[in-house]
């Protein structure tokens, strides 16, 4: 189911991206895990995939509802305030209407959910105000199959994972940025002050959040989430905390 | 599965009571057997070494530390060869998976006190006997969150008849279980008892026997148990 998941996320994330509109792609872009994946995928690293699509907007530019038009094409479903749906049954791999997937058995029932983001706040949409830095100069465009994809630069996806994480109460998802967090802070040595040639401390961080981090990092070296993240990596655990402890 | 025998059982509550630190297999074999209630210190014959109580001889611990750095609940520094706990939530988990509250319920000694709950409560804090109180009425000290009038608690093996009476004088039925607001459950483990934690006056089991019981009850006691997990990670508990 896994696989799955994994597929048909990054065929959806290509599809929507492919029908943008010329002038409109330097107004939307990926943000999450899957911009994640790329961006350390340009730098032939590769990371882990993601289940769920996240994208970003400038209201300011585009309007939300064709946004939503977009997705609507594409057959999701609003699911909730700002996050779409598509099922799928997980053997068969066929799409399962929004009748269908009521009644589809859950264990049997794969989703994918695409969430939209804005930064500043308005209905229906996550507000994240990073994204005001986006839409700034933090940005960069990185290639996904041929297609120019506007991302949020290496700095501020390490911000963006330094603020979820914390907040972050589903475990999956706790242990995804982490996983995510240490692989942008690992592959990007430019964002680093060195000391004798090692890694000392990330540099353009602000204070707050990393001091917020580090309080939270004592707790997951203890609640599992330290353990997991690992796995997901593949990486021994003290490699994993030791390079987060420098934040 | 991790196999827990009572020792087993005892070694993670010390490691989980001590999750903020980092540690030796002998400190851990000695602050075991310290809430064990064993002896103190012995010597290695013709020498100031000192060894634990062989109560808790060294191979069965070592084999069990292994197994638990195997599964990742606690991992090892290298360059000091200590442990610390890495997956406190789990192994309290564990705990409650070889230790169900429900079937400790089932055996346990049911009263039926005329108060509420905080009156009952204090009623058998006024025993003078020992006792550390569990699920809700442990919980309820640290964050006020359900509404029950049923009162657990954990009391020494062979003190029924003391209990018996001091509760009946004071007006309290003995009950079944459907009945009961007062649960009594006995247990021949000292340290439930001995560990016990004082709060505004009340005995409490030690924190990770209070949160594998609330977790293993489960609904509101699940939701609970999250709740406290969280603070009790944060060290605000």
């Amino acid at each position: 189911m896994e696989r799955l998941l994994f597929k048909k996320s990054n065929e959806l994330l290509q599809d929507f991206f492919k029908a943008l509109a010329k002038e409109e792609a330097s107004h939307i872009g990926l943000m999450g895990g899957w911009a994640v994946h790329y961006t350390l995928k340009s730098r032939g690293v590769v990371h882990l995939e993601s289940r769920d699509i996240d994208i970003f907007f400038d209201p300011a530019k585009i309007k939300p509802s064709a946004i939503e038009g977009k997705l609507e094409k594409m057959g999701f479903h609003r699911h909730s305030t700002f996050r779409w749906a598509k099922y799928f049954d997980s053997d068969s791999e066929k799409e399962l209407t929004m009748e269908q997937a009521k009644t589809h058995p859950i264990y049997e029932t794969s989703t994918i959910y695409f969430d939209i983001a804005t930064p500043i706040k308005i209905m229906h949409m996550m507000p994240e105000p990073l994204l005001k830095k986006v839409f700034g100069k933090e940005k960069q465009f990185i290639s996904i199959s041929g297609i120019n994809v506007m991302v949020p630069n290496p700095i501020t996806l390490i911000r963006m994972k330094l603020k979820s994480a914390p907040e972050r109460n589903n475990e999956f998802k706790r242990t995804k940025d982490i996983a995510d967090l240490y692989a942008l802070l690992e592959n990007h040595p430019e964002l680093w002050a060195l000391k004798e040639g090692q890694k000392e401390k990330p540099k353009n961080l602000e204070k707050k959040p990393a001091q917020k981090f580090r309080e939270k990092l004592a707790v997951f070296k203890k609640d599992g989430t330290i353990v997991a993240s690992a796995a997901m990596l593949k990486i021994d655990e003290k490699k994993l905390a030791r390079l987060l402890e420098k934040i | 599965m991790l196999e827990l025998t009572e020792k087993r059982l005892m070694s993670v509550i010390w490691i989980l009571e001590n999750k903020n630190k980092s540690w030796s297999v002998y400190e851990m074999r000695k602050g075991t057997a310290k809430m064990l209630g064993a002896d103190d210190m012995v010597y290695k014959k013709g020498t100031r070494v000192p060894i634990v109580n062989l109560s808790l001889t060294y191979r069965p611990v070592l084999d069990f530390v292994k197994e638990l750095e195997k599964s990742r609940f606690i991992l090892k520094d290298e360059r000091t060869s200590e442990y610390s706990v890495a997956r406190v939530p789990d192994l309290v988990k564990l705990v409650s998976l070889a230790r169900p509250v429900t079937s400790l319920i089932d055996k346990a000694i049911g009263y039926k006190s005329p108060l509420d709950f905080e009156g009952t409560m204090r009623l058998v804090q006024a025993s003078g006997l020992e006792y550390s109180f569990t699920m809700f009425a442990g919980s309820e000290l640290y964050r006020s969150y359900v509404m029950t009038d049923q009162v657990h608690a954990y009391i020494r093996e062979g003190d029924e008849k003391k209990w018996e009476e001091y509760l009946l004088p004071k007006k309290c039925l003995r009950a079944e279980k459907a009945h009961a607001n007062i649960f009594l459950l006995p247990t021949k483990n000292e340290v439930l008892i001995r560990q016990a934690r004082k709060l505004k006056g009340f005995s409490i089991a030690p924190t990770p026997i209070l949160l594998s019981d609330l977790w293993s009850f489960g609904g509101l006691g699940e939701e609970q148990a999250r709740f406290l997990m969280d603070a009790w990670l944060e060290n605000r508990m």
